[in-house]
């Protein structure tokens, strides 16, 4: 009775279909399933792309902010400003009679202070995304499956 | 039933299968249709890179202790994006309070139609500082909150305005050393280029030319935006204080004398650092382009490098330094120096046109006598050696300074077209020959520095990357033996001591220097009226650290004729300043420090 029983259940119709059915929407759901993830990343990407193209714009802003407030410096403390202002707070040219002069052995005397502009890259077309990142899922696939491996190893 | 069933699921995976090989087939046909190819080439130009010109920021310029000469700041591009343009008027009317906006040209360009591809955007004007920017960001908000997104054309609305930062060259001291930097045209952002001084002769090193980047859209083709490197920086040798000493003492001397110009210039003998170089006219390097109009005609941007004139007696210190180092003048030779000197028929007379009986070396120096000059270089030094030494200082040659706009006279020498004899008494005193100030105090710097002529040069150091640079001073080429250097600059300093220079003198310090006053040249003669007084004098004699070359211009007749009268006062009135500004204490204090136990290392303060 229950051989029968679980002979009718695996031949009813509807389980037949339900298999059937399995197994055609497995695939479906395995493709978007790796489609999913696929978005996931290349939105992930794309968030970090954005992200780098701000920073870099940033960056080009700073350079030209940082230029642009050591020139406003040099305005403020030019020759004919620190004159004006020394004039103003009562200093006047010292003469050679007012001058007490001395030796002083350890002192190296005025040096050049000067902050030089910061040095630029020559990293014209740099890819700044790691390439992985850059690679569609068919790309992805056909290195997976077709590139042959590198035959140089790095020491 | 169970047959039926399967044969309609085959039915239907058929038609899907169909449906999808369908589907497939016509994604492919389009894709490979011609239609198809130019359109996906055309988004790919349009949508994937943008184009944008990266113009590398220009290296900076300091003075020696690091004041900025030269830099840059930050200034303000404004245009229109066409397709949000809402009410075209609004924005021109807004931006005509500024003056270098065209109301015409800009309702022009905010009414162009937006077409893609095409117009997209327009520019307005350019050059516009932070200050009126944040001005025009007040209006358009104030504007956007009475009439959102410009929907009511009835209401003003700036949007579609918008405006790009980027950096412009700037020169903070103005006129200060303006004639040394040069300027950078800047209003040409497309092909701006150094013109005069370092900027033209260091440009290439300064700035590199703007790079056409393409920036992808794609952001997962992000690319590092080129910040190519930036130009490098100089480190002038010229001092700021200083420099500022200088014109402003040439300005006092030009009004004074009412002089047509000057030019006045500061060098370390020992080295070939300008100190300070300063000549008019000078214009303010912020509003570079009224240069054609400040100078006129043939007016050199720098006198001191590019305007040669007949130097006069101050001339006459290389002709001696000549005959002595030759070994055919003696200190003690007598010269008989009578009213005038006939060099087979052509006359010359001495300053006051009166005989000055026998005179030694210093007697001619100190009485600045042309008829001894002459003398010597036609009867003991003659043509040959007498032009050698002046090669040999460089006269007819290029120093090679490292300024934009050099100029010389060929220096005439027997066997030219252009030389007769005349010209070796002539030229012995410095008249039918042509100098420019740069090339005469270079030369003089060979005496002040024991024969050795050091190449004179302006910049001391570049920064590249990060790294300094600085600069080896060269020797041009040594004239005459330190021994000759050492005599001269004892006959010039006690030629000044007791002669027609001692306005120069100043007090503490022994100076070694010559005048000199020129008849000016003109096409109908020499023009008595006019002269070219000049002065030029080095110091402390014992350990000369710097050379000081006056040039005062066709003064005024009527209140300045001679060298000794124009030139060495201001020669004076510099050197005094100029001691205190280098740290000179006066040579007793001096000798009595190093007497004490300093060596001449040792820092003095």
């Amino acid at each position: 009775m229950a051989k029968k029983l679980i002979q009718a259940y695996k031949q009813t119709p509807r389980r037949k279909q339900i298999q059937k059915l399995g197994l055609y929407v497995l695939p479906v759901i395995t493709i978007g399933t790796v489609f999913t993830l696929y978005l996931i990343f290349s939105a992930q990407a794309a968030a970090a792309g954005l992200e780098i193209r701000a920073y870099l714009d940033t960056q080009e802003e700073l350079q030209r902010t940082i230029a642009n407030e050591n020139t406003q410096l040099a305005w403020l403390l030019s020759n004919t400003n620190m004159t004006n202002r020394a004039e103003k707070l009562g200093f006047s040219q010292i003469t050679t009679d007012n001058i007490f002069y001395m030796v002083l052995p350890s002192y190296p005397g005025r040096t050049l202070e000067l902050t030089s502009p910061a040095p630029g890259t020559d990293s014209e077309g740099d890819v700044v995304l790691n390439s992985a990142y850059q690679e569609s899922l068919a790309d992805f696939l056909g290195n997976l499956l077709f590139s042959t491996p590198n035959e140089e190893v790095e020491p | 039933m169970k047959y039926k069933f399967n044969a309609r699921l085959n039915l239907i995976k058929a038609f899907c299968s169909f449906l999808c090989i369908l589907i497939i087939f016509q994604m492919f046909r389009i894709q490979n249709t011609n239609e198809f190819i130019k359109v996906s080439e055309r988004a790919d130009k349009l949508y994937t890179y943008e184009k944008k010109i990266v113009y590398p920021e220009r290296g900076n310029i300091y003075d020696r202790w690091g004041h900025l000469l030269a830099g840059n700041e930050e200034v303000y591009e404004v245009g229109v994006l066409l397709q949000y343009v809402k009410n075209a008027n609004t924005i021109v009317d807004t931006l005509s309070a500024i003056p270098s906006v065209d109301h015409e040209k800009a309702l022009e360009t905010a009414s162009l139609k937006y077409e893609e591809g095409k117009s997209i955007y327009g520019i307005i004007t350019d050059f516009l500082p932070s200050g009126v920017i944040e001005a025009l960001s007040t209006i358009k908000d104030e504007y956007e909150t009475l009439n959102p997104e410009g929907e009511n054309p009835d209401l003003p609305s700036l949007r579609g305005m918008v405006w790009y930062p980027h950096l412009q060259r700037s020169y903070p001291e103005n006129t200060l050393a303006a004639n040394i930097i040069g300027f950078y045209k800047f209003r040409d952002r497309k092909n701006g280029e150094g013109f005069y001084g370092v900027e033209e002769y260091y440009n290439d090193i300064l700035s590199g030319p703007p790079v056409t980047v393409e920036i992808p859209l794609d952001p997962y083709m992000i690319e590092e935006t080129p910040t190519l490197p930036s130009g490098a920086s100089l480190v002038l040798t010229i001092d700021r204080e200083i420099q500022a000493m200088v014109e402003e003492k040439l300005d006092e001397a030009v009004e004074h004398y009412k002089a047509e110009s000057g030019t006045i210039i500061i060098m370390d003998p020992s080295n070939g650092e300008i100190l300070a170089m300063a000549s008019q006219p000078r214009i303010n390097l912020n509003q570079y382009w009224v240069y054609e109009d400040e100078l006129e005609d043939t007016t050199p941007f720098n006198r001191a490098i590019s305007e040669t004139y007949e130097p006069g007696s101050v001339f006459k210190i290389l002709t001696m330094a000549a005959a002595l180092d030759s070994g055919k003048v003696k200190t003690d030779d007598k010269f008989s120096v009578g009213q005038y000197y006939d060099m087979n028929g052509s006359i010359i007379y001495n300053w006051n046109r009166k005989s000055w009986g026998d005179q030694d070396v210093l007697g001619c120096l100190q009485n600045s006598l042309n008829v001894c000059l002459a003398k010597i270089a036609v009867e003991k030094l003659e043509a040959d050696d007498f032009y050698s030494y002046m090669q040999a200082f460089g006269i007819g040659r290029r120093t090679n300074i490292d300024l934009g706009g050099e100029e010389i006279w060929p220096l005439s020498m027997p066997g030219d077209d252009d030389w007769y004899p005349i010209n070796l008494a002539t030229n012995s005193f410095g008249q039918g020959v042509a100098v420019t100030p740069i090339q005469m105090a270079t030369a003089a710097s060979a005496l002040a520095n024991g024969g050795k002529m050091m190449k004179p040069h302006v910049v001391k150091a570049i920064i590249d990357s990060g790294e300094i640079y600085e600069t080896t001073p060269q020797v041009l080429s040594v004239p005459v033996s330190e021994e000759t250097a050492t005599t001269m600059t004892e006959l010039l300093a006690k030629s000044l001591e007791g002669g027609e220079g001692s306005l120069a003198l100043v007090d503490g310090y022994r100076i070694a220097g010559k005048t000199g006053t020129a008849e000016v040249p003109t096409e109908s003669g020499y023009d008595e009226d006019l002269s070219n007084a000049s002065f030029v004098g080095w110091g402390p004699v014992d350990d000369p650290q710097f050379l000081v070359y006056v040039w005062i211009e066709k003064p005024d007749p009527e209140i300045g004729y001679w060298g000794s009268y124009v030139a060495a006062p201001v020669f004076h009135d510099i050197v005094e300043e100029l001691v205190v500004m280098l740290n000179i204490p006066p040579d007793l204090v001096r000798q009595s420090l190093y007497a004490a136990g300093s060596s001449e290392n040792d820092q003095i303060n």
